[in-house]
């Protein structure tokens, strides 16, 4: 593709580059600032169980609203219209719910876990915790594997830098700075990041949005997707020809599956000073899971309708190939290069800079804290000291950064980026769901069917056209996704029935159990003067 | 399909604006929830007998059989 062309008409200037700048300067120091405050992996991973509401749904929010979700909740409506906005509804709704119950995130903030596979362990073995650990970073490591990709995707679709060299060397130095804060601050800069990303992002949308309906108008923008997205299935997600029920299940189950059952979320779950405090971040990060899928998806449903107006855009995002359909997530950064005036595109692009590091601080530091904890500890010895884990989920952090760098240089990520994604997140989700959901709800629930709900949720790997083609098949990945989500279900009932473990239950689920353990006195000392 | 024109732009515009009000919220508030965040973590380590310097597990880690003591 001729990428020269996407610097045409882009308006970053050197007072966008500044403001992008002095952001990464604050970031380093960020990291050295919070690296004083780090004595052990409480500390160094849930920032010492002290986290508050407002800074709790900004890192709840701002973790989610990563870079990658950005350009693919865009580029689906760029493809599909108004429809997909039942996707903004579902996830609100589900994150809306867990706030309100205190689904699977609530137990597990009250047993006081690092880590899922710790929930693992202390419900189903070490064995278990070791498995689900090595999938769950496995996953989560391949998955982040096209990070940088996109990255490059945003960077010249907004920057109008199509310089291949520049723009390789410009994404090594951002994973440089996520490296450097995240390695120094842990959990303190990712909670530090996340604000400054949530309120630069949350402003900064909020005001694209604004600009791009006075300039496109909303008549204009309807009329459009009426008439290029088949009339009514541009708008009914139940058309004939929309997608129907199944993927909105499917959709469905991914909401309830990034809000309770990704490490990430439940990281920050895991770090806030009180239980109430847990639930009243989910119940106000619902309007953040709205807007964090709506207003992408707006813009980009407003970039597919300029790009009908504009001939350059047209030839290259609507009339583009098949084969190189990936160009459509390059639409929205173009359209806000095109539109947004000097000044605002360098505060949008530093919100959106900190959305990519946002994407990779809290994975780095729950895929190393979970091969620390959950994969190498268990599996020495004699158990590492508290700052011998320290030094060796800092070591993971710096060694899966390289792996990720040396990856994007060397591995050609072309085609699919979705279903490579959707796939790699769907082995982990569809066999940990069980665990946890079953796990903590289902007295009976045992070692054995962890085992199996496990391996089960391998099956969704299915989803991956090239597996799809060899065995000789082809399914959408809400149907492989649903399938494996039932499979492992009845694993799971099915291996607990028939190999009945030990009652593991009472002794780390139960609500009685945290007032018999010897940390029921979960909260931290407050400071005086603070509560 | 006027149902649904309407419907979406409802939520878009009420998203919009709560999300506005959200973000005020957050803005005013998370400043002052991460200085208490700091000072909760150094009134820890004070309380733990200077843990900070001397690399100590804290409450559940402390507890935990999967973190030595």
């Amino acid at each position: 593709m001729n990428l020269e062309t996407f610097a045409e008409g882009n308006r970053f200037t050197t007072l966008d580059w500044c403001i992008v700048g002095a952001y990464l300067a604050g970031m380093l120091a960020v990291g050295l600032h919070a690296r004083s405050s780090i004595a052990n992996m409480g500390d160094f991973v849930l920032a010492g169980r002290a986290l508050k509401s407002r800074a709790g749904v900004a890192t709840l929010v701002g973790g989610e609203m990563a870079l990658v979700a950005i350009l693919f909740s865009a580029q689906e409506a760029f493809r599909e219209g108004f429809k997909v906005f039942h996707i903004a509804v579902a996830a609100a709704v589900m994150t809306l719910a867990v706030g309100l119950t205190g689904f699977i995130v609530v137990p597990l903030r009250r047993m006081e876990v690092l880590t899922i596979p710790e929930f693992y362990r202390r419900r189903f073995g070490r064995g278990v915790q070791v498995l689900g650990g090595a999938i769950l970073a496995v996953t989560g490591i391949v998955g982040m594997g096209m990070f940088l990709k996109m990255g490059s995707f945003f960077l010249m679709g907004l920057t109008g830098v199509t310089n291949d060299l520049y723009v390789r060397v410009f994404l090594a130095v951002l994973l440089a700075v996520v490296l450097a804060y995240t390695i120094l601050g842990g959990m303190i800069s990712v909670v530090i990041n996340n604000c400054i990303q949530f309120i630069i992002l949350s402003f900064g949308l909020v005001l694209a949005c604004v600009v791009a309906v006075r300039l496109l108008e909303w008549e204009y923008i309807y009329e459009m997707v009426e008439v290029h997205k088949g009339g009514r299935s541009g708008f009914n997600p139940f058309a004939p020809k929309a997608w129907g029920l199944p993927y909105m299940a499917w959709t469905t189950l991914v909401a309830i599956f990034s809000c309770a059952v990704s490490q990430p979320a439940v990281l920050r779950a895991c770090a806030t000073e009180h239980v109430t405090t847990t639930k009243r971040i989910y119940r106000w990060a619902s309007i953040g899971f709205l807007n964090r899928f709506l207003i992408p998806m707006f813009l980009g449903i407003c970039a597919f309708v300029y790009a009908n107006q504009d001939p350059a855009m047209k030839a290259r995002f609507l009339q583009a190939s098949p084969e190189n359909r990936e160009i459509t997530l390059l639409a929205m950064p173009v359209f806000l290069g095109r539109i947004l005036p000097a000044g605002i595109i360098g505060l949008i692009t530093t919100g959106l800079m900190a959305s990519f590091l946002a994407g990779y601080d809290s994975r780095l530091l729950s895929w190393s804290s979970v091969l620390t904890q959950d994969v190498v500890a268990p599996l020495l010895p004699r158990p590492p000291s508290a700052k011998a884990r320290l030094t060796l989920t800092r070591v993971f952090i710096l060694a899966i950064g390289l792996f990720l760098l040396a990856w994007w240089l060397w591995y050609p990520l072309e085609r699919d980026l979705m279903d490579y994604l959707v796939t790699t997140g769907a082995i982990y989700f569809t066999g940990a769901f069980p665990l946890l959901f079953l796990g903590i709800y289902w007295r009976r629930a045992s070692r054995a069917g962890a085992y199996a709900a496990l391996v089960c949720g391998f099956a969704a790997a299915a989803g991956l056209r090239p597996v799809q083609s060899a065995l000789g098949f082809q399914l959408g990945m809400e149907w492989v996704g649903l399938a494996t989500v039932a499979l492992c279900l009845l694993a799971m009932v099915i291996g607990s029935l028939l190999f009945p473990s030990p009652e593991a239950w009472n002794e780390c689920v139960s609500p009685r159990a945290g007032a018999a353990s010897p940390s029921a006195k979960p909260q931290a000392p407050a400071p005086p003067g603070k509560e | 399909m006027g149902y649904w024109i309407s419907l979406w732009s409802g939520i878009l515009t009420v998203g919009l604006f709560l999300f506005a009000a959200l973000a005020m919220v957050v803005t005013l508030g998370a400043f002052f929830d991460i200085r208490s965040m700091f000072g909760r973590i150094r009134f820890q380590h004070a309380s733990q007998g200077g843990a900070g310097k001397s690399q100590a597990p804290s409450g559940r880690e402390a507890a935990s059989p999967n973190v030595p003591s």
